[in-house]
């Protein structure tokens, strides 16, 4: 027995000494971006700064370095969202609840879509674009990050409304409700958690990606922050790296949060079983 | 369901059917092509294979699917979840935070980071000064390793989520009905564990390979596929073509190359996985 102890023991270190390793090898290259935002004279290298201070975060804050891009991203990332929602949850809903006479094979397609590079879709879509004058536009842009995202979104909608039991609907037609009511006094309330999720989830995407504005959007005063913080990059070279630093923490601090608030409810919003006996 | 075929119509299959027109013409992004683009066949394909770019690209971007997802991410994310599964809540918290911590940054900040983590005096150089180990200058000589690894940091996170999760789901009686039979340890990873994991590293292979092979922002920001065209995997290669040299015919033949990588994957998986039968 004590010689299993002690082995087990011996395990335990060595499992505690790799994953040292492993969070040192996580953390090093967050270092610089910490360090360099609070030091006026950063480089590229590493260095730890002699006179911390918010000078570049007051650098960089100015409309059309920071407040713009990140509004131009704001409103970008929540159109297309909220659009990957809606539609994703009305396409999902008859899926999941009706025998569709071509629901097993559109099923197969979705998540063969769910699959495609669409970045391989970027040259058509921006000729597409180019002709039909949508550069430069944020509704038309929008529309085309909640088009492309759609199929996964309506896999992951099916199966969040696949776990809301269906004898509650069911309950509510017998008792007489109509099936408008039954949507927004059952349905909607059961899988609004579900919706809270995918919007964020599909938030952080759209809110991260770079290629799509950096193909689809010319102008500057269109731009989002992610091709700003890019080309500020790119264009001061080794002068500003602090404020580059600067920008990156607070370009990344919305998806930051709303990764850690979705972490959360993650586990609890999909438990139903309160609401049905057995 | 209207809305939503609506725009899958619009931004999906119309892209798709328009990348197959513009494939076989010779437009150009701007001048005369860019407007009255002609008939040229299977030309830019022949272009594509004469000229080395493919071969060159496709493996490549082999390379970088495979050493980044199928070994780094998902070994790493394996690796990551077996240790964690017996340790005490406060170490599971702190690796969980700084693994998930480089996951959730938007795409472009860690090419910044990874930019100066790899640069002539950044971290990595001078912990292997500290150690008076030899320093390194990958981007440069081993980019492709550069890359890959940048993209490993960046994506471990998901595996190690999804094999922790599947972890907690074996019952424990079948842990411990091992035990009692005489297992050690590497005995019941093997002949308990590893075999229900099966299914779940399948899901996750599919969900990281695909995402894998159209990886853009990291490897722009890091090499913008150089040094010359040695981390220039299709959709880098894609994009030089159609946008700096202005080649929209062609970059839309290595697009549909890339689609295709695309499309054959992911018929393997969706038939392998059957999504109709258990979800």
């Amino acid at each position: 027995m004590s010689h299993s102890f002690q082995s087990e023991r011996v395990a335990g270190v060595c499992a505690n000494l790799a994953l040292t390793a492993i969070v040192l090898a996580f953390l090093g290259p967050m270092l610089w971006m910490f360090a360099a935002a609070f030091n006026p004279t950063a480089q590229l290298s590493f260095d730890i700064p002699k006179d911390p201070n918010l000078n570049n975060f007051k650098s960089v804050a100015t409309w059309e370095q920071l407040f713009r891009p990140l509004l131009n991203s704001m409103v970008l990332s929540i159109l297309a969202s909220v659009v990957t929602v809606i539609a994703a949850c009305l396409c999902a809903y008859p899926l999941s609840r009706y025998k569709l006479r071509f629901g097993t094979a559109f099923l197969y397609l979705i998540l063969l879509g769910s699959g495609l590079p669409i970045i391989a879709l970027m040259i058509p879509t921006y000729r597409m674009f180019t002709k039909l004058h949508f550069t430069d536009n944020t509704i038309a842009t929008a529309m085309f990050m909640a088009g492309t995202s759609l199929p996964f979104a309506i896999w992951l909608a099916k199966n969040f409304i696949d776990g809301v039991p269906i004898m509650l609907e069911e309950a509510a037609r017998t008792d007489g409700a109509s099936t408008m009511q039954m949507m927004k006094l059952i349905v909607f309330p059961l899988i609004r958690p579900g919706m809270i999720v995918l919007f964020i989830y599909s938030f952080i995407g759209n809110w991260g990606n770079f290629f799509v504005p950096f193909i689809l959007f010319s102008d500057p005063a269109k731009q989002t922050a992610s091709v700003a913080i890019y080309n500020y990059f790119n264009s001061l070279g080794g002068v500003y790296f602090g404020r580059v630093a600067a920008f990156a923490i607070l370009y990344s601090a919305p998806a930051v949060i709303l990764y850690i608030s979705i972490s959360r409810t993650l586990g609890r919003s999909f438990s139903f079983s309160g609401a049905v006996k057995e | 369901m209207a809305p939503a075929l609506l725009l899958l119509s619009v931004f999906v299959v119309v892209p798709i059917c328009y990348a197959l027109y513009i494939a076989f013409t010779n437009t150009r992004l701007t001048g005369r092509e860019a407007l009255h683009p002609q008939w040229v066949g299977f030309e830019n394909f022949r272009r594509l294979i004469d000229s080395g770019d493919l071969q060159n690209s496709v493996t490549l971007t082999l390379i970088f699917v495979v050493g980044s997802s199928l070994i780094g991410q998902n070994l790493l994310g394996l690796a990551l979840a077996l240790l964690t599964a017996k340790r005490k809540r406060l170490v599971v918290s702190i690796v969980g935070t700084s693994v998930l911590a480089a996951y959730v940054f938007p795409e472009i900040v860690p090419g910044f980071m990874w930019t100066s983590f790899l640069s002539e005096s950044g971290v990595l150089n001078s912990v292997l000064r500290f150690l008076h180990l030899p320093t390194q200058q990958l981007l440069i000589d081993q980019p492709m390793i550069g890359v890959i690894l940048a993209d490993v940091w960046r994506a471990t996170a998901f595996s190690m989520l999804v094999y922790t999760a599947a972890l907690g789901d074996i019952p424990e009686d079948l842990i411990d009905a091992a035990k009692m039979d005489g297992a050690g340890y590497v005995g019941t990873l093997w002949h308990v564990t590893a075999p229900l994991l099966r299914r779940t590293a399948f899901t996750n292979l599919m969900l990281i390979t695909l995402p894998t092979l159209s990886v853009f922002t990291m490897i722009f920001a890091l090499t913008g596929g150089g040094p010359g065209n040695d981390s220039q995997t299709l959709p880098i290669l894609m994009y030089d073509q159609a946008f700096k040299l202005q080649d929209m015919a062609y970059g839309t033949a290595i697009s549909l190359v890339l689609l295709g990588i695309g499309v054959v994957l992911s018929i393997i998986y969706v038939f392998v996985l059957k999504p109709g039968k258990d979800k």
